[in-house]
């Protein structure tokens, strides 16, 4: 068993027994469907790439179920603001994974960060940077390395090279599915040390209900109103 | 105050990426730049300043090396300007020792080890696929149409005459450059998945290093000595590492001078994805393919023998010449037993997986300190073990 998939296992069983859901319920996913979307993750790397074209191929849990969950975590941004930073954090982080990929050495060993990883974390903190939240994150890392490989791809077409561009080709092994978890990840530590840095959260007023985010100071002013009318 | 706290996290954020961002290495150097004019290869010397070994990769320190004569190193320093590294000797590394036997008992584990084979295959692929030899293919690199691949084939038939399922994998990983490992991730685990069960995995290169350091006469016949490369980084290192000491612990004995060394580097070179990966450098960019195909077929067999076992025979110096006088040293044709590799390596492969999860489960219990209060993870850990909280 590979580190990443013993890493989704380990990260599978934390969210049955409940840590992580702070993280879960930020991107708006239930214990429920975080272990449905992972399972398809692990069950779809075993199944062969589906051919797209001719050096064209795209693999079910490095790539399809990954991008079926960025884009349920996409519908399900606030407003419209957070979808424009998405989509921005997507597009640098795949400029970005792609010139790493030119500019960093060759050799692995040349690299302090495991090629696999190095690109998670380059989407990461480019997500995070620009994203600011942990769905954001989560989107560029997963859209970000399959805009790098779809833009290697077209150069490797230009160039008369034939080596096939296959989306999360390695299933959940993939720089696409790693980089995702580690944006997430990243955002995530990140985003605590910041707030523990200053004392809590700036949104002190935001608090979660029934699976939003949501302003407490107007919940509470609602709620008051509808007691105070029930109460009439 | 607030302008304050958002100046401060601006700045943990610069601080954090900057961290980051020194972690990877100063020198940015563009895709195949080892063949300037100027040697573009680390030296290796010992603590007496004597020549060790070279190698086309960066050397850093903590990596180790096992000479041909198995006396181990670990590097100590870099000099990565003068391309040098120097090391610190540890020791003798102790092969695995296989039992002497006679041409009966010989003749009868021949019949038991044939059985074994099963349908385990060995799978083959090249992660720069573009590596090629200058004396046979005109230029160090061709793009998707390296020479590696008619060595690659070469090794496979050899393999393939063994009686062994050898699956090559001829798929284009490049261009060159620092994504071509993601590439080449993609094929094994698409090689894995589907050829299982596996018994091993090979990515197969080219150093480039001058001609000499690869230089070598097996038998009696001119060929390229090979490299055997293992990555430090992962969970497989261990049952890694036991293939690599078998493999040159038969190849010593049957086609010495056949094993150039063992490079113990800092790269992962993909070998997570099952045990028993290994990357050769099969030969140096100045040396002819022909060479190179040649020692192809000798790895081939000492492979076979390494993972599903098998008999070979030893030309050792025999007893010292009972009459002083008689100074022509006489050699003793012995034979050795070898049983397959299974279940050692799957100790070493347990004993990997356990310790990532033992690391794994130390980093989130970090994480979760930092992202959770310290009443929020003793009501987490309360619920976890079925207290209810009180009211």
């Amino acid at each position: 068993m590979s580190v990443g998939l013993t890493l989704l296992v380990v990260v599978g069983i934390l969210f049955i027994f409940g840590i992580g859901h702070n993280v879960l319920d930020r991107m708006r996913l239930s214990d429920k469907t975080a272990l449905l979307f992972m399972a398809g993750i692990l069950i779809g790397s075993f199944i062969p790439n589906i051919p797209l074209g001719r050096r064209l191929s795209i693999n079910i849990g490095g790539a399809i179920i990954p991008l079926i969950l960025a884009i349920y975590v996409f519908s399900k941004a606030g407003t419209t603001k957070e979808r424009t930073r998405s989509i921005l954090a997507a597009i640098l982080a795949g400029i970005g994974v792609y010139i790493a990929g030119k500019l960093l050495p060759h050799e692995p060993e040349a690299m302090l960060i495991d090629p696999n990883y190095v690109y998670g974390i380059i989407a990461g903190i480019i997500a995070y940077l620009f994203g600011r939240s942990r769905r954001a994150s989560f989107i560029a890392g997963i859209v970000g390395v399959m805009l790098a490989d779809i833009a290697q791809g077209v150069i490797n077409y230009m160039n008369n090279l034939r080596t096939p561009v296959r989306l999360g080709g390695a299933g959940a092994v993939d720089a696409v599915v790693i980089s995702g978890f580690l944006a997430v990840f990243l955002a995530e530590v990140i985003g605590e040390i910041r707030e523990k840095i200053q004392g809590g959260t700036e949104k002190k007023h935001m608090g979660y209900h029934k699976g939003e985010f949501i302003n407490l100071v107007d919940f509470d002013a609602e709620e008051g109103e509808g007691e105070g009318e029930k109460q009439k | 105050m607030k302008v304050k706290s958002k100046s401060r996290v601006k700045s943990a954020i610069l601080i954090l990426a900057t961290i980051l961002f020194t972690m990877l290495p100063a020198n940015v150097s563009i895709a195949d730049d080892w063949y300037e004019d100027e040697p573009g290869y680390f030296t290796l010397f010992d603590e007496e300043g004597k020549e060790l070994t070279s190698m086309a990769g960066e050397m850093f320190a903590d990596d180790e090396y096992i000479s041909s004569d198995n006396k181990h190193y670990s590097v100590s320093r870099v000099d990565k300007k003068g391309r040098k590294a120097h090391a610190k000797y540890l020791g003798e590394i102790e092969l695995p020792e296989f039992e002497e036997v006679t041409q009966l008992s010989m003749e009868l584990s021949m019949e038991a080890l044939a059985a074994q084979k099963g349908d385990r295959s060995v799978l083959l692929y090249c992660t720069h696929s573009d590596e090629s030899y200058v004396p046979s293919d005109g230029q160090p690199s061709i793009p998707s149409k390296g020479g590696i691949y008619d060595v690659a084939e070469s090794f496979r038939n050899a393999l393939e005459k063994k009686g062994i399922k050898a699956v090559l994998d001829k798929t284009s990983h490049d261009p060159h450059d620092a994504g071509a490992y993601r590439r080449s991730r993609q094929t094994a685990v698409d090689l894995i998945r589907k050829n299982m069960p596996v018994a091993a995995v090979f990515d197969l290169h080219r150093d480039a290093t001058p001609k000499h350091t690869y230089e070598t006469n097996v038998n009696g016949e001119y060929m390229s000595k090979v490299r055997i490369v293992i990555g430090k980084r992962n969970q497989n290192r261990k049952a890694n590492e036991e293939l690599a000491y078998r493999i040159k612990a038969i190849a010593d004995k049957a086609y010495p001078g056949l094993i150039k060394d063992i490079y113990i580097g800092r790269g992962e070179y993909n070998q997570e994805l099952s045990p028993r990966s290994l990357l050769f450098e099969f030969g140096t960019h100045e040396i002819s393919k022909e060479a190179v195909q040649k020692s192809a077929s000798y790895m081939a067999d000492v492979v076979n023998k390494a993972i599903f076992g098998g008999v070979f025979k030893s030309k050792e110096p025999a007893a010292a010449p009972a009459k002083p006088e008689v100074k022509q040293q006489s050699t003793k044709e012995k034979s050795y037993r070898v049983k397959p590799i299974n279940q050692e390596t799957q100790k070493g492969a347990g004993r990997g997986i356990l310790w990532f999860v033992i690391i794994a489960a130390v980093g989130i219990g970090i994480f979760a300190l930092i992202s959770k209060s310290g009443n929020e993870m003793a009501g987490g850990l309360g619920n976890l073990f079925g207290r209810k909280k009180r009211e």
